[in-house]
Parts: structure tokens; C-alpha cells; sequence
């Protein structure tokens, strides 16, 4: 009796433990992302596949971080592929998509809600400068070299932009010449309202005394109205679906 | 024309600060009015005429009047410093004189202000020499009086529509008015140009006087060569639109809803009446030449309105243009980062828009040139006159292009920024559709500003046009082949922009240059007036 009571306590205590993690599992709040390599197009060994998951982990836990590789008809819409493929899989959750289309050759580099908010202003110049490495063919540095930068971006560090300074120093000064252009030809070719300067320097005099108004006779005319004025009601339509579709943005650069 | 004063013998001139005839040599001075009559008495003279030196410039042919007869050194139209030949002639005495109440003090003051506002004039409008280079000279105007009333009517009439009637009430206004319009004036000389003349008013009609020739002392005068019917039209229009605003504006006529009638029929239901004089009115003149071009520069004698015609220093322009730049610059970096591909956009709009701006200045260059927009001068020269009705645009591909454009709307600064709003709304929003508007737009306007340029420089004879345009003709070109080539690398697109960018500052300095020579003028040359 005894040794049967021990067996149960320890079965049921056995149990207990096990069923620790699961309810931990139950009460865990914290939203969990997934990092995911999709290489359809085969661009990765295994090893560089491992290597760049490895990478990819370090950003989960600002949202889903996933790397795809596809071959799309030439032509498509690249972005709009790589939007919704994510929004497919992982609706409106934060996270980054970064793709490589070999059927169109571009790189498209995808954020969703939060991590949009972050990465907007940088997307541009991230896959500016990560391109040429696709054009190599390195394609596994291009996709770490992204994920670095990414990461750079949410740590506010400084990432490259590359020409940028020559190109807005270039820009301002154009912009300079032909602003001050028409800062000339503005305040050169303001040209008076003749008449009303004809007329200010003249004596004008005329006082109305006397006024009469009669009514005369009326005269009518058929003019009848359109009766073409149609339902007018709605079309209806519009899908009212639901949803709201992938919330975020993306840039794209051919290599 | 008798000036001396009659204690010393000395010349008299008309001093403006004391209005008082004054003479230099003895310190005399005496009323215009009284000292006109004096002479009148003892002179035997026809009323109506007045015996003046008229001075011709050997260099321009340009003609101006004087009481004096003490050679002209300089003359006003060419900027030329030469002797004029001069010979006495007889002027027909006008009605009226304004005569000048600005000191020359005064309007050389008023204008160094107004010439330090203008950042871009070459250093020579700042010097005092220069501006103290301002000569008196009274300019023949016709004045166009009116008269109406005393009895007035009109007619009205209201429509509201009635089920399928539409019903219209007509009314009979009676009223009596009387009323005077007194001094709608316009420039009765052919080498005072109308453009001058028109920013120049208002003249205040109320402080005109009688002609006194005394007023006239120390001044030159223009003469009158330009027949009074050429502004009758503009005058009696001027005037009927004031007539009709007072009207409109009467809260019992308005009850009546007039309807404004068409001119002849307005003249017999108002009995107006219209009558013309000749008047002098005054202006501050000075002229800057270089080379073969002048640039006039006028001051009201009375109100002290200023014209200017100000060509723009390159130099100064290169600078300010440079110091304009940095805060773009710092504007740009913390708020832009621009793409190869965005870049190449921008350029193809920059260089657009500079060609569109280079077109529409010459344009203005050729009306200028044809004295398009100058009634008085074309009323004159008969040539000139056949020359502005024949059309630039004498060809079917003109016809169409012009057509295109009248439908697009394009004028120089709306264009502009027409171009502005289109491409903004491409780069924001991406549409396909504004992309496909700004690829037709882009497709369409150089072609058109192309035509238009090589037409025009066949008729200015100026083959240079081709250079000035070229930068950014090549800047449009370039960018499109490559904006549609699409290549991957990104130093194509950078290095393009860069070449555009060159060529569109090329071109801006062009039009620059362009803008000088409408704003300035050929030195004129006149045959002999017919006066």
C-alpha cells in the first residue's frame, strides 16, 4: 500500500513538472516572430543558409524577418508579390521581407507596420548599397549585408549613403539658379492694371439723382427642363471585404 | 522763345523746389504766369504756336525740343554723348502742362532706394555719377475728357425660370446723372514707348495748368507725332467701364438690373461725349548704353512712379545664385535622399522647365523687338506694323504645335509650375497614370520649345541660340535614354545627372543672358519724323 501510494505521488508529481512549460506556454503574452529563409530560386548552399538564419535571429524579436528567393514572369510587380507574400503568411505583424527576383533581377526589401515606421527613411539607400553584391552573384553576402544594415538602422547607427552629399550639393544648385531666375523675372515683370491707373489720375465726378425703375412687360420662353435626371442611385459595389490589406512599404533596385 | 531775365539778361529756368522761374546769374526770380503774359505782350506771336530749337541726334535720329538754344551734348534716346545739330522750328502749343513738382534731387534719391532692393543690377545703376545722369523732359500725352448725362435710361432685365418658363422681367431705369471723366491720357510720341508711358501713370489730371512755355524753362520736350484716333477705342472703353462700375454700384438703379448695352448704343442712351487735348507731362529720363544695347530708366516728373529697365549682372547673379544654395543644400540633406533613378527625374524636370523658361523669353524678345506691344510706335511705322501681323507660327506643324500648347496652357511660370505639381504628384503617389500624363508632357514640350527656339533664331539671325540650348537639350536627352534603359549599376544614373545638371546650369546662365537683351533695348535708330 505503501510503496503503491509512493508510485502515484510520484506520478502525479512527474506530471506536474511536464505540465509546467505547457502552462507557461499558455500564459506567455509576448508575441513570438519567426525568422524563415523561403529559397525557392536555390540562390543559397545549406551552410549559407544556416549561417544567414543565425544573422536573421538577431532581429526577431523586432518582428518576422524572412528571406526569399523567387522567379517571377518578367514584368510582374515585384513589390506587390513580395507585400503579399508576406501579408499571406503573417497578416499585419511587424517584421521585413527581403527579396531576390531572379526572373526580373531586382532586390526588394519589404517592412510592415512598426518595422515600416523604423526602416522607411533608409529602405532606399539600403538596397542601393547592397545590390552590387547581387550583381555578383554573392547573393548570400547581399542578404547578410541587408540584415546588417537593417539591424544598423533599428540601432540608429549610420549606414552608407552613398552620393549623396554630391548629389543634393548638385541639386541645391540648380535649384538655387532657377529659383533666383524667377525671383528675377518676378519682380521685373509686374505690370500694372492700366485702366485702373488711367483712372486714379483723372477727376471723375458723377452724382445720380432721380432714379426711376418701371417694371416693363415679361416675356416668357419654353425651355423645358431635362428628363433624363435617371436614378441616380448608387451603384452599389465596392467590395466592402474585409481586412485591410498589407499595411507598410518596400523598395526595390534591379542588379 | 524769349528765357532771359529781365534784370541780368542772363537765361531764366523754371525752379521746381519754389515753382518759380529763377535766374542763376542775379538770384532773381519771377511768377511763370505773369512773366509769360509780359513777354506775350511784347512779343507779336501766334497764339497757337511756340518758336523752339528742336535738336536731332546724328547718331540715332532720335529729336527733342527745347526753349533753349544752347547746344544738346547728350542725347537721351541713344545714351550718346555727341553734339546734336539743331534748328529753330515752330511747336504746335498744347492745352496743358503738368509741369514738374519732383526735384531732380528727389528722383535721384527715390531711385538709388529703389536700386538697392534690386540684388542682381550690375554695379554701374548704384554709382551716384550715373544717377545724377537724370534729364528733365516733358512728354506729349493726348487727354481723352468725357462727359455724360444729364438725362439718362437704361435697360434691365431679371430671368427666373418658371416650371419649363423661363421668365424674364424687363425694367426701364431712369435716372439723371451728371458726370465728368477728366485726363484718361496716353503718350502722343512714337519714341517714348507705351510700355514705358503705361508704368509710368497715373498723371494727376486735377494739377494740370494752362500751357505756359515758361514751365518749359531748363527741360527738353518730346513732340507729338502720333495721331489722337489711335487711343480713342482704349480711352472710350476705359471710360465706359467706369461709367458702368458707378452705375452697377447705385442701389436704386441696381434695382432695375441694368444690362450694359454695347458701345454705340451706351453712347446715345448716356449722350457721352468725348473731347481730346495735347498735354506735357513730365518724366525724369536717363539712359544706360553698352555697347549696342540701352536700358531706359524714367521717374513720374510728378508722382515719382519709377520705370526701370534693369539687366541682370551674371556675376552677381552666380553669387547670390551659390549663397541661395547652402541652405537648400542642408535642407535637402536632412530631409532627402534621393536615388539614382528619382535623380535622373528631377533632371529631366529641371532641364523641361529651363528650356520652357529660355522659349518664352525669347518670345518676348521678338514682340519687344517688333515693338508688338508699343500702338504708338506701330501707328508710325507702317512696316513694323505688317511685320507683327504676320504670324511666327506659318506652317502646319506650327499650327499644330501652337494648338497643343494653347490646349496645355503653357505660360512661362504657370508651366513651371504646372511641371512642378505634375511630377510631385508622380514621385508621391507613383501613379501610373500621372507617370504616363509626365512621359506625354515630356514627349510633347521639348519637341514644341525646339520648334519654337530654331523658328525664333531664324528670325533674330542669331545662330548662337543653338549653344544656348544645347546643355539641356543634351541633359533632356540623356536622361530619358537612360531613365528608360533602366540599367542596374547606379553610376550610370549619377553620372548622367551629373552631365544634366551641368548642361541645365548652362542653359539657366543662357537664359540669363537671354533675359538681358529683353529687358534691354537695340540702340534705336529713326528715320526723320514726320511732325
Amino acid at each position: 500500500m505503501k510503496k503503491f501510494m509512493i508510485l502515484i505521488s510520484t506520478v502525479l508529481l512527474f506530471s506536474g513538472l511536464l505540465a509546467i512549460p505547457v502552462l507557461a506556454e499558455g500564459n506567455d503574452d509576448v508575441p513570438r516572430y519567426e525568422a524563415a529563409i523561403w529559397d525557392e530560386a536555390d540562390l543559397l548552399t545549406d551552410e549559407e543558409e544556416t549561417a544567414l538564419i543565425y544573422e536573421m535571429e538577431e532581429l526577431r524579436s523586432y518582428g518576422n524577418v524572412i528571406f526569399s528567393t523567387t522567379v517571377l514572369d518578367k514584368g510582374a510587380d515585384y513589390e506587390k508579390n513580395s507585400q503579399d507574400l508576406y501579408y499571406k503568411y503573417y497578416g499585419n505583424q511587424p517584421g521585413i521581407l527581403f527579396q531576390i527576383d531572379m526572373g526580373n533581377r531586382k532586390l526588394t526589401l519589404t517592412a510592415s507596420t512598426q518595422m515600416e515606421e523604423y526602416i522607411k527613411s533608409e529602405r532606399e539607400s539600403i538596397v542601393d548599397n547592397i545590390y552590387q553584391l547581387a550583381s555578383g552573384g554573392n547573393y548570400y553576402a547581399c542578404a547578410s549585408e541587408c540584415f546588417s544594415e537593417v539591424k544598423a538602422v533599428l540601432n540608429d547607427e549610420r549606414i552608407a549613403h552613398k552620393m549623396k552629399h554630391i548629389n543634393n550639393a548638385l541639386l541645391a544648385l540648380i535649384l538655387a539658379l532657377v529659383l533666383n531666375f524667377l525671383l528675377v523675372f518676378y519682380t521685373t515683370t509686374k505690370k500694372k492694371n492700366l485702366a485702373a491707373s488711367l483712372l486714379a489720375g483723372s477727376v471723375i465726378t458723377g452724382v445720380v439723382t432721380n432714379a426711376a425703375v418701371s417694371k416693363g412687360r415679361v416675356t416668357k420662353i419654353y425651355s423645358p427642363v431635362s428628363s433624363s435626371s435617371g436614378s441616380g442611385g448608387s451603384s452599389g459595389g465596392g467590395s466592402s471585404g474585409g481586412g485591410g490589406g498589407f499595411s507598410g512599404g518596400s523598395s526595390s533596385h534591379g542588379f | 522763345m524769349v528765357n532771359q531775365c529781365s534784370n541780368c539778361g542772363a537765361g531764366l529756368r523754371f525752379d521746381i523746389a519754389t515753382q518759380r522761374l529763377k535766374c542763376d546769374s542775379c538770384d532773381s526770380d519771377f511768377d511763370p504766369d505773369e512773366y509769360s503774359r509780359s513777354t506775350d505782350a511784347e512779343e507779336d506771336n501766334d497764339p497757337s504756336e511756340i518758336e523752339v530749337t528742336l535738336f536731332s541726334c546724328p547718331n540715332c535720329g532720335g529729336e527733342i525740343t527745347s526753349t533753349e538754344e544752347e547746344a544738346a551734348q547728350y542725347c537721351l534716346y541713344c545714351g550718346s554723348f555727341v553734339t546734336l545739330s539743331s534748328r529753330l522750328t515752330k511747336m504746335k502749343v498744347p492745352g496743358n502742362i503738368l509741369p514738374f513738382s519732383r526735384t531732380q534731387e528727389q528722383c535721384c534719391e527715390s531711385y538709388s532706394k529703389m536700386i538697392k532692393r534690386k540684388l542682381y543690377a550690375p554695379k554701374e545703376f548704384r554709382n551716384q555719377s550715373f544717377i545724377k545722369g537724370f534729364k528733365g523732359i516733358y512728354i506729349p500725352y493726348w487727354v481723352y475728357d468725357y462727359t455724360y448725362g444729364p438725362d439718362v435710361t437704361m435697360n434691365g432685365s431679371t430671368s427666373t425660370r418658371s416650371g419649363d418658363y423661363i421668365e424674364k422681367q424687363l425694367y426701364k431705369i431712369k435716372c439723371q446723372i451728371d458726370g465728368r471723366i477728366e485726363g484718361i491720357s496716353y503718350d502722343a510720341s512714337s519714341s517714348f514707348d507705351d510700355n514705358i508711358s503705361h508704368q509710368l501713370s497715373p498723371f494727376a489730371s486735377s494739377k494740370m495748368k494752362p500751357f505756359n512755355p515758361s514751365y518749359m524753362f531748363g527741360f527738353y520736350a518730346d513732340t507729338a507725332d502720333v495721331s489722337e484716333d489711335l487711343y480713342t477705342a482704349e480711352a472710350d472703353e476705359t471710360a465706359q467701364d467706369d461709367i458702368w462700375d458707378r452705375i452697377e454700384s447705385n442701389p436704386e438703379i441696381a434695382k432695375g438690373h441694368p444690362d450694359r448695352p454695347e458701345y454705340s448704343r451706351f453712347k446715345s442712351d448716356f449722350h457721352l461725349k468725348r473731347s481730346c487735348r495735347l498735354a506735357l507731362l513730365p518724366v525724369w529720363f536717363l539712359t544706360w548704353r553698352r555697347g549696342e544695347r540701352v536700358a531706359y530708366s524714367a521717374v513720374n516728373g510728378d508722382s515719382g512712379e519709377i520705370y526701370s529697365e534693369i539687366p541682370v549682372d551674371i556675376f552677381r547673379y552666380l553669387v547670390i545664385s551659390l549663397i541661395t544654395a547652402l541652405p537648400i543644400f542642408f535642407l535637402l540633406n536632412a530631409f532627402c535622399t534621393f536615388n539614382g533613378s528619382k535623380l535622373l527625374l528631377i533632371s529631366i524636370i529641371l532641364s523641361l522647365s529651363t528650356l520652357l523658361i529660355y522659349e518664352v523669353q525669347l518670345e518676348k524678345i521678338l514682340r519687344r523687338l517688333k515693338h508688338a506691344d508699343d500702338a504708338g510706335y506701330l501707328s508710325v511705322n507702317t512696316e513694323a506694323q505688317k511685320d507683327v501681323e504676320r504670324n511666327v507660327t506659318d506652317n502646319i506643324i506650327g499650327i499644330v504645335l501652337d494648338s497643343v500648347k494653347e490646349l496645355l496652357s503653357f505660360n512661362g511660370i504657370s508651366g513651371f509650375i504646372g511641371t512642378i505639381v505634375l511630377v510631385g504628384g508622380a514621385v508621391i503617389f507613383m501613379s501610373e497614370y500621372v507617370i504616363f500624363g509626365l512621359l506625354i508632357f515630356a514627349l510633347f514640350l521639348p519637341i514644341y520649345t525646339i520648334y519654337r527656339i530654331v523658328k525664333c533664331s531664324k528670325i533674330l539671325n542669331d545662330k548662337l541660340i543653338g549653344l544656348d540650348i544645347a546643355g539641356a537639350v543634351a541633359a533632356l536627352v540623356a536622361s530619358i535614354i537612360v531613365y528608360t534603359l533602366s540599367p542596374a549599376n547606379d553610376m550610370f544614373y549619377y553620372v548622367t545627372a551629373i552631365v544634366c545638371m551641368i548642361g541645365i546650369a548652362f542653359t539657366a546662365v543662357s537664359t540669363i543672358e537671354r533675359y538681358n537683351d529683353l529687358i534691354t533695348r537695340p540702340v534705336p535708330h529713326w528715320e526723320a519724323r514726320n511732325r
